[in-house]
């Protein structure tokens, strides 16, 4: 189905393009949230995205991956939304917590807190990797795929970035023991 | 945080929360902007396989008669012992060929010339300034007074990616690299493996430009170039290897992915062991008495130890050959993956393993030679031995071992 409406947006039809933008809308939009840690951001890069696979659809050659060529897409819109962010703002606005969206109930506050904290420290590059392997499932490859990077380099981003989630959460740790100890 | 959780599944609870719809009001705005943008015609070369030969040569033709505009837009740019400007010539703007590509490429090129700005056309999600050599200068440190650029065509690159050869002259130095770009890049690209071909990624002068590589938390450095291809990260890997790029013309680019299986290979090993789980023991003691246990065991056609000096350091230098099909034991660990710094992990055929169980991995061996050099690593570092193993097959090992003796030379040790 979704080969028929690649063809059909190639040739310019715009239904067909909105029907495959609204059947493939909700992933982009929770990918780029994880991304971006931001509402706003993510919703900007996914519109962007979806605009940017229109006016590129006709390089797509094989009809059957416009999900993967999609979040190649949407991945370079985040990397930019995160850049356009660096440059005029140094403020980080917390997640916030938004029962509606459904929270793992494994996670306690503080849990939730510090991996916040640990995550928006990582490069939207390390996130990338994170989100399309821990929050997709995909196996690294077809990380390495969507992404449009070297397999050699989803799996030096993604050691890097679970190492660095590490030593943030272990610095958070200490950080909030020695406060203990202190009162 | 409780330390006993583990990080991958708190990683995933994690990305569980946050939205998971698109608002309703984005895709409409999607729509609207739809109706304000045209579709692009396509006019990337990936799509030449699909293509006709008539039509590829009068591509090819086409493109060539653009690149020789676009060399001969730059090369009348920022002229030689000129004052090279941060922007992009006006002259390479006005007269750029219609391609996207080629306006990307005149600015960058005009940017390295000046000294300042390339980092801009870059696709830095995937390409780092820093991972870019030789941006602004040669490695004498000379700057660029021109550039030139032609497409490189006749090879279907990964991603659907497109190649370019850019020249940069710096009088009498001239610097050659491979430049891609993409159909979802937001930039150029440069691949430091050059993807695997017979290409080098960097040449100067026609020589490859060794890159710098540091491993073991920095106590070992070294300088390979192509056609040594630069496999893992500094942190991730181990081993720590690289691959010796097939020798000859019309080598197929490979991702790293693995398409590829016969590579030979040069690796590092920290404390390498023959026998034993994945724990690193107490023995061997040091690196003679890790050639003697490799030279002592009967199952292993190893050479007697040479004493060598390699890069500023004492090592000792041996072959192992053990006969195809012969079967050995490696170690491994609880769940029988093979453990990485076992020396004859490097010959196991992992596609033959036939027994696994008690921290060991039985099968049988490849048939590769593989020469050793072991090294005493020096006071106050975290391992004991360091060794750099070569492997090939035999029909390929000599040339793996002399187009290593460059790599193992620039082995520098440096002090914890």
């Amino acid at each position: 189905m979704h080969a028929d409406l690649v063809n059909r947006a190639q040739r310019g039809d715009r239904e067909a393009f909105d029907e495959l933008a609204r059947s493939a809308g909700d992933t982009c939009m929770a990918i780029a949230f994880r991304i971006l840690r931001d509402f706003d951001l993510a919703d900007d890069a996914v519109q962007t995205a979806l605009l940017t696979a229109w006016t590129q659809i006709r390089a797509l050659r094989d009809a059957d991956r416009f999900e993967p060529w999609l979040h190649r897409i949407l991945t370079n819109a985040c990397y930019a939304e995160a850049r356009q962010r660096r440059r005029w703002t140094e403020a980080i606005r917390l997640l916030p917590g938004d029962p509606a969206h459904g929270f793992d109930n494994t996670l306690t506050v503080d849990d939730r807190d510090q991996l916040e904290r640990a995550f928006r420290r990582l490069t939207v590059e390390q996130r990338a990797v994170l989100v399309y392997h821990h929050y997709l499932g995909l196996p690294l490859p077809e990380v390495a795929d969507r992404i449009g990077i070297p397999l050699g380099t989803v799996k030096s981003r993604l050691h890097h970035a679970k190492r660095a989630l590490q030593a943030s959460l272990e610095a958070d740790a200490r950080a909030s023991n020695s406060q203990e100890q202190s009162a | 945080m409780s330390a006993s959780k583990d990080l991958d599944r708190l990683i995933q609870s994690f990305l569980a929360e946050g939205p998971l719809e698109l608002p309703n009001p984005s895709y409409d705005a999607v729509r609207e902007r739809m109706e304000e943008t045209r579709q692009r015609a396509v006019i990337g070369p990936w799509r030449t396989s699909r293509m006709g030969k008539t039509m590829q040569y009068g591509l090819a033709a086409a493109a060539v008669i653009v690149a020789i505009i676009g060399l001969r837009t730059l090369t009348a740019g920022p002229t030689p012992g000129g004052s090279p400007s941060a922007e992009p010539s006006a002259s390479a703007t006005a007269s750029a060929p219609s391609s996207a590509f080629d306006d990307v490429l005149n600015g960058f090129l005009a940017a390295r010339v000046a000294g300042a700005g390339a980092e801009e056309y870059l696709d830095l999600a995937n390409t780092a300034a820093d991972d870019f050599p030789l941006l602004y200068a040669t490695t004498s440190g000379a700057p660029y007074d021109r550039a030139e650029f032609e497409p490189l065509l006749g090879v279907e690159w990964p991603y659907g990616w497109t190649a370019f050869k850019v020249r940069l002259f710096a009088g009498d130095i001239v610097v050659e690299q491979l430049v891609f770009s993409g159909p979802d890049s937001s930039g150029l690209n440069y691949q430091r493996d050059g993807f695997g071909t017979e290409i080098p990624p960097t040449t100067e002068n026609g020589q490859p430009v060794a890159m710098s590589y540091t491993y073991f938390d920095g106590s070992l450095t070294l300088q390979a170039a192509h056609p040594w291809v630069f496999s893992g990260t500094n942190t991730y890997a181990n081993p720590f290897w690289m691959r010796l790029i097939p020798e000859g013309p019309g080598v197929l680019p490979t991702t790293d992915a693995g398409e590829r299986q016969d590579w030979d290979r040069l690796v590092l090993m920290a404390d390498p062991v023959l026998v034993g789980d994945c724990q690193p023991g107490p023995d061997p003691a040091d690196a003679a008495a890790l050639a003697e246990s490799i030279r002592s065991n009967p199952d292993l056609g190893a050479s007697a130890p040479v004493a060598v000096r390699v890069g500023g350091a004492e090592a000792l230098m041996m072959d192992v050959v053990i006969a195809a099909g012969t079967t050995i034991t490696v170690p491994a660990n609880a769940q029988g993956d093979l453990c990485w710094d076992g020396v004859l992990s490097l010959v196991f055929d992992r596609n033959a393993a036939m027994y696994t169980g008690n921290g060991v991995l039985t099968g049988q061996a490849t048939g590769d030679w593989m020469r050793l050099y072991l090294f005493d690593a020096p006071e106050g570092s975290s391992m004991r031995i360091q060794a750099i193993a070569i492997v090939a097959p035999e029909s390929r090992f000599e040339r793996a071992v002399e187009a290593a003796a460059p790599v193992v030379d620039s082995v520098e040790f440096h002090a914890p």
